[in-house]
C-alpha cells in the first residue's frame, strides 16, 4: 500500500465517520423542533380557541344577566345565553354547555371543547378538551341616572389688586367673578367727619378679563373687622358684607355711636340692595383703643357672618345672636336671641378687651354640624360657647368652657376629624401653646397637636399684626380631610391631614402673605387672597393649579324600591367633543382612587364603578381637561354624566 | 460537515417559521380578546349615540396592548342571523360609502381609525341626526330593539410577520368577530 492510497483511504474513513454523526445530530435536533413547532401551532391554535370559549362564555352570560336582572325567567335567560352562544359559533353538538342559575343575580355559563382541533400534536395525543367558564352578576335594578357637568373656564393667572388687603375671596356666579372686601382706602374726608380713616371697597374682578367688573369698586360707607367674609346670595345675586360704621361727634375723645349690621350689593347693577343695622352700640371712650390718629374700634365688635342655608348668623359684641333671612329679607323668627350661660359669665366687652390697647381682640365662629361655634377672645383666655342652629338656643350643656391658647385675642376655629373621617369636635388655636379642642357637645377636651407638624409656626398664624410681634391673623380652611392654614407673616399656606395628622403639603414664598383661602366651586382648586390684594391659585395637593381642572360629586342612584346602585359611569359626547382631553380620577370617600387617571376622549367615554359598594355615599371626580388649541373657553362646558347600572363580569 | 451546512439553513427557517405561526396564532388570538373587551363596551354603552365610537376605542386600544397595530376596517353589522358581515358590507365600495344601508353595517376604515386613535372625531356622531353622522348607513337609532339586538363586530388587521422567512406568509390578514347581545341603556 502506497502512502498516497493510505492517505485516500483515512480520508474516507473520516468522511465515513462525519457521516455516522450527522445523522443521529439531525434526528436529535429535529426532536425538540418538532416539539417547538407543535407547541408553537397547536398551543398557538388552542389559546385561540380558549380565547373564543372564553369570549362567548362572558358575552353569553352577560346577556342572561341582563334577561334575569329584568325578571325574565329561567327559561327565557338560559334561551338568551343559547341566542348569544350559538351567534358566535358555539355548537352544543359539539362543545358541553353548562348554564348555571342557581346564585340569584348571577348567571354562570361553562363551555367545554372535547374535541379540539389538533395539528403536530397528534403524534402525542388526541385526547384535549379546553374548558372556559364566566360568571355576570347585577347588583341593583339594571337603572340609570343622570347627573349635570360642568367645567369653567380655567382660572389662572389671577391679578392683584395692588390697593388694600383682602381677606377671603368670595368666587360667585358660575365661577365668573370674584369679590372680596379691602380696606386701605384712604378717605380723610370721612375720618375727619366720622373717625374712621379706613373705608372699605367692595372689589369685584372679572374672572375671564383679569379686570374689574364694571361698575366696581364701590367705596362702602363702613369699617369692618379685617378677618371677616362677604356672603352670596345666589336667589337675587346679591352680595352682603358686614357693616360696622362709627358715626362719631368727635375724635378725641371718640363720642357717638357705631353702627353694626348687615349691608347689601346687588352684583349685576354694582348699586345698593339696602342694609340691615343690628345693633348701634353708643361709643364708650375707655372702649376703643386708639391707634395713631384715630379711634381704631372696628375689630371687635362681633363675629364674622356664618350662613347656613338662607340664614346668615353673626354674634354682636354682647353676646347676643342676630339671624338675618335672605330669602324674606327679614330678620330670622325668634331672633335676636342669647342665653345667660354666656352673658352671665363672659366679658364681651370692657375690661378683658381694654386691657389690650392697640391688641384689638376678634372673635372667630365656625358652622359645624347645625351648631355656631364662637371662639370669644377676652384678652385673658378665651371662651367657647355653642349656638344651636336647629333649637335656636345655647346648646345644652355646653356653657362657656375657658380656653387658653396662649395669646387671647385673636383665636382661630377649625373641625377635628376622628380617624374615620367624622367631625369630633372643634379646636382653637392662635398661640404658642396646645391646639385644644372640644367634642360637639363639650363634654370631653382633647388636643390636636399632632397637627403641628403640618401647622405652620404658630406664631405666624395667630394673634394680630402690631409692632415687633408679627404676629398676623388669618383663618383656616377646611376641604374634606385636609385643612389649609394660611399664615400671614410666614408667607405661607401649610396643608395638614386632620385624620392622619400628617402634612399634605406647603406653597410659600410667594409674597402673597395670604389671609385667607377658599375652594374654587366645581374644581379641584383653591383661591388664596392675600396682603396688597394679591390672588393666588393651587390645587388641593398644593400644586400649581392646572389650567381647564374640575371636580364633581358623583352620587350613586337608586332604585324604586329606595336601595343605592352604582355602575358604568357615562359621559355624552356633545360634552366630551368640547375637549382634546379629558382626563378623569375618581376618589372614594376616603380619598382613595377607584377608578382613572383615564381620558375620556380617547378611552370610550366611561369608566366603571360597578365594584364599589351600594354604601359608598360619594364619588369625587376630578377633572384635568383641555381644548383644542385655538378653540376659545370662556363659558362654562356643560353635560351630563350617566350612571348606568348593567350587568358585569366577575373577575 | 457538507450535509451540516446542508442541514442548517432548512433548521433556520423550520424554526423561524414555526416561530412565526406560532405569533400569528397569538395575534389572532389577541384579536379575539381584544374583540371580546370591545364587545362588552357595547353591551354597556348600548344605545348611547356614539356607541360604535366606544367600541372603537376600547378596540384599537386592546389591539394595541395586544401587539395588533395595524387595524384595517371595523364593521359592525346585524347578526340577527349571520355572525359574519355580509359580503356587500366587505367590498370596495361599502367601504368608501361608510356601510350599506342595504345590508345593514357600517364600515370604518383606516383613516377614521386613525381619528379614533388622535380623538379627533368630534362631531363625527350627531345627536338625533343620523343622516350626518359617520355611522349613518346603520346608525345607532335604526338598531335598537325593544328586547335586545344582536351586534357583530368584525375587525380586519394586516399583520407583518415577525421574521419574513416563508416568502408567502410575510404579510398576513386577520379577519375575526364576535357577535354580543346589546339593550337600550339611554
Amino acid at each position: 500500500m502506497t502512502d498516497r492510497h493510505r492517505r485516500n483511504t483515512r480520508q474516507r474513513d473520516r468522511r465515513q465517520s462525519e457521516k455516522g454523526q450527522i445523522v443521529p445530530l439531525t434526528a436529535l435536533m429535529i426532536v425538540p423542533l418538532m416539539i417547538l413547532a407543535a407547541f408553537a401551532i397547536d398551543i398557538g391554535s388552542w389559546y385561540v380557541r380558549a380565547s373564543e370559549l372564553q369570549s362567548a362564555a362572558d358575552l353569553a352570560s352577560l346577556a342572561g344577566a341582563q334577561v334575569r336582572g329584568e325578571g325574565g325567567t329561567d327559561a327565557e335567560v338560559e334561551a338568551a345565553v343559547d341566542q348569544v352562544l350559538a351567534a358566535n359559533g358555539i355548537d352544543p353538538a359539539g362543545i358541553a354547555i353548562d348554564i348555571d342559575l342557581a346564585i340569584p343575580n348571577d348567571v354562570t355559563v361553562r363551555l367545554r371543547d372535547d374535541d379540539v382541533d389538533l395539528y403536530l400534536a397528534t403524534l402525542v395525543t388526541d385526547d384535549v378538551a379546553i374548558g372556559r367558564d364566566s360568571t355576570a352578576t347585577y347588583g341593583g335594578c339594571l337603572g340609570s341616572c343622570n347627573q349635570p357637568i360642568r367645567i369653567d373656564p380655567p382660572i389662572t393667572d389671577m391679578p392683584s389688586l395692588s390697593e388694600g388687603d383682602g381677606f377671603e375671596p368670595l368666587i360667585v356666579a358660575n365661577n365668573s367673578k370674584v369679590f372680596t372686601l379691602n380696606h386701605h382706602v384712604d378717605s380723610t374726608a370721612r375720618a375727619t367727619s366720622n373717625g374712621y380713616a379706613d373705608l372699605r371697597q367692595l372689589m369685584c374682578v372679572d374672572i375671564s378679563t383679569k379686570g374689574a367688573c364694571p361698575g366696581y369698586p364701590i367705596k362702602l360707607d363702613t369699617v369692618t373687622a379685617d378677618a371677616t367674609r362677604l356672603v352670596y346670595y345666589q336667589a337675587r345675586e346679591e352680595v352682603w358684607y358686614p357693616i360696622q360704621r362709627p358715626n362719631y361727634t368727635s375724635l378725641v375723645p371718640p363720642t357717638g355711636t357705631t353702627d353694626w349690621g348687615l349691608g347689601c350689593i346687588e352684583i349685576a347693577t354694582a348699586a345698593s340692595c339696602g342694609e340691615v343695622i343690628f345693633t348701634t352700640y353708643p361709643t364708650v371712650a375707655s372702649d376703643i383703643p386708639v391707634w395713631g390718629a384715630f379711634p381704631r374700634d372696628f375689630r371687635f365688635w362681633g363675629t364674622q357672618p356664618e350662613k347656613v342655608g338662607n340664614r346668615v348668623f353673626m354674634v354682636d359684641a354682647d353676646g347676643i345672636v342676630h339671624c338675618y333671612d335672605l330669602a324674606s329679607n327679614g330678620l330670622c323668627s325668634g331672633y335676636p336671641a342669647t342665653t345667660t350661660d354666656w352673658t352671665a359669665t363672659v366679658a364681651f366687652r370692657g375690661v378683658g378687651q381694654m386691657g389690650h390697647t392697640n391688641q384689638p381682640l376678634e372673635p372667630n365662629a365656625l358652622v359645624s354640624n347645625q351648631r355656631l361655634f364662637i371662639a370669644w377672645p377676652t384678652g385673658v383666655d378665651i371662651r367657647l360657647l355653642c349656638w344651636s342652629l336647629t333649637t335656636n338656643s345655647a346648646c345644652p350643656g355646653f356653657g362657656a368652657q375657658v380656653i387658653s391658647v396662649g395669646y387671647e385675642w385673636s383665636p382661630r376655629l377649625f373641625e377635628s376629624l376622628n380617624g374615620s373621617g367624622n367631625v369630633n369636635g372643634v379646636c382653637v388655636y392662635g398661640g404658642p401653646d396646645d391646639i385644644i379642642c372640644r367634642s360637639l357637645d363639650g363634654s370631653s377636651s382633647f388636643t390636636r397637636n399632632d397637627l403641628d407638624g403640618g401647622f405652620p409656626s404658630k406664631n405666624d398664624v395667630g394673634g394680630f399684626c402690631i409692632g415687633g410681634s408679627a404676629r398676623c391673623l388669618s383663618w383656616p380652611y377646611r376641604w374634606d380631610n385636609r385643612l389649609y392654614v394660611p399664615a400671614i407673616v410666614g408667607d405661607s399656606v401649610d396643608c395638614v391631614d386632620l385624620v392622619t395628622g400628617t402634612p399634605c403639603g406647603r406653597i410659600s414664598g410667594d409674597n402673597t402673605r395670604p389671609y385667607a383661602v377658599t375652594r374654587i366651586p366645581g374644581t379641584s382648586c383653591l383661591m388664596g387672597l392675600g396682603d396688597a390684594g394679591r390672588f393666588f391659585v393651587f390645587n388641593r395637593d398644593m400644586q400649581p393649579c392646572p389650567s381647564g381642572s374640575g371636580n364633581m360629586r358623583l352620587m350613586p342612584c337608586s332604585c324604586d324600591d329606595g336601595t343605592f346602585y352604582w355602575g358604568l359611569v357615562l359621559f355624552d359626547r356633545e360634552f366630551l367633543d368640547r375637549f382634546d382631553s379629558f382626563v378623569v380620577t375618581a376618589r372614594n370617600q376616603a380619598g382613595v382612587i377607584v377608578a382613572g387617571p383615564i381620558d375620556m376622549v380617547t378611552n370610550g367615554g366611561r369608566f366603571d364603578l360597578s365594584g364599589l359598594s351600594p354604601s359608598t355615599p360619594w364619588v369625587d371626580l376630578d377633572f384635568q381637561a383641555s381644548i383644542p388649541s385655538g378653540d376659545q373657553w370662556i363659558n362654562p362646558i356643560v353635560g351630563e354624566v350617566t350612571v348606568t347600572e348593567r350587568p358585569a363580569l366577575r373577575n | 460537515m457538507v450535509e451540516f451546512v446542508l442541514l442548517t439553513p432548512l433548521l433556520v427557517t423550520l424554526t423561524f417559521a414555526t416561530l412565526d405561526v406560532g405569533d400569528a396564532w397569538s395575534r389572532s388570538g389577541a384579536s379575539v380578546d381584544a374583540l371580546q373587551a370591545a364587545a362588552v363596551t357595547g353591551f354597556d354603552v348600548g344605545d348611547v349615540r356614539d356607541h360604535d365610537l366606544r367600541v372603537m376605542q376600547t378596540l384599537l386600544t386592546e389591539m394595541d396592548n395586544r401587539g395588533v397595530q395595524n387595524v384595517q376596517r371595523v364593521v359592525f353589522f346585524d347578526a340577527t342571523s349571520t355572525n359574519t358581515p355580509p359580503a356587500g358590507c366587505l367590498t370596495a365600495a361599502a367601504t368608501a360609502a361608510a356601510g350599506s344601508s342595504v345590508h345593514q353595517c357600517v364600515v370604518y376604515d383606516k383613516p377614521f381609525l386613525d381619528q379614533v386613535r388622535a380623538g379627533t372625531t368630534a362631531g363625527a356622531f350627531l345627536e338625533g341626526n343620523c343622516a350626518l353622522s359617520r355611522d349613518r348607513r346603520w346608525c345607532v337609532e335604526t338598531r335598537t330593539q325593544p328586547d335586545g339586538w344582536m351586534l357583530g363586530i368584525w375587525v380586519e388587521a394586516r399583520e407583518t410577520s415577525l421574521t419574513g422567512v416563508i416568502p408567502t406568509f410575510r404579510n398576513f390578514t386577520i379577519a375575526r368577530s364576535v357577535v354580543v347581545k346589546e339593550w337600550e341603556r339611554d
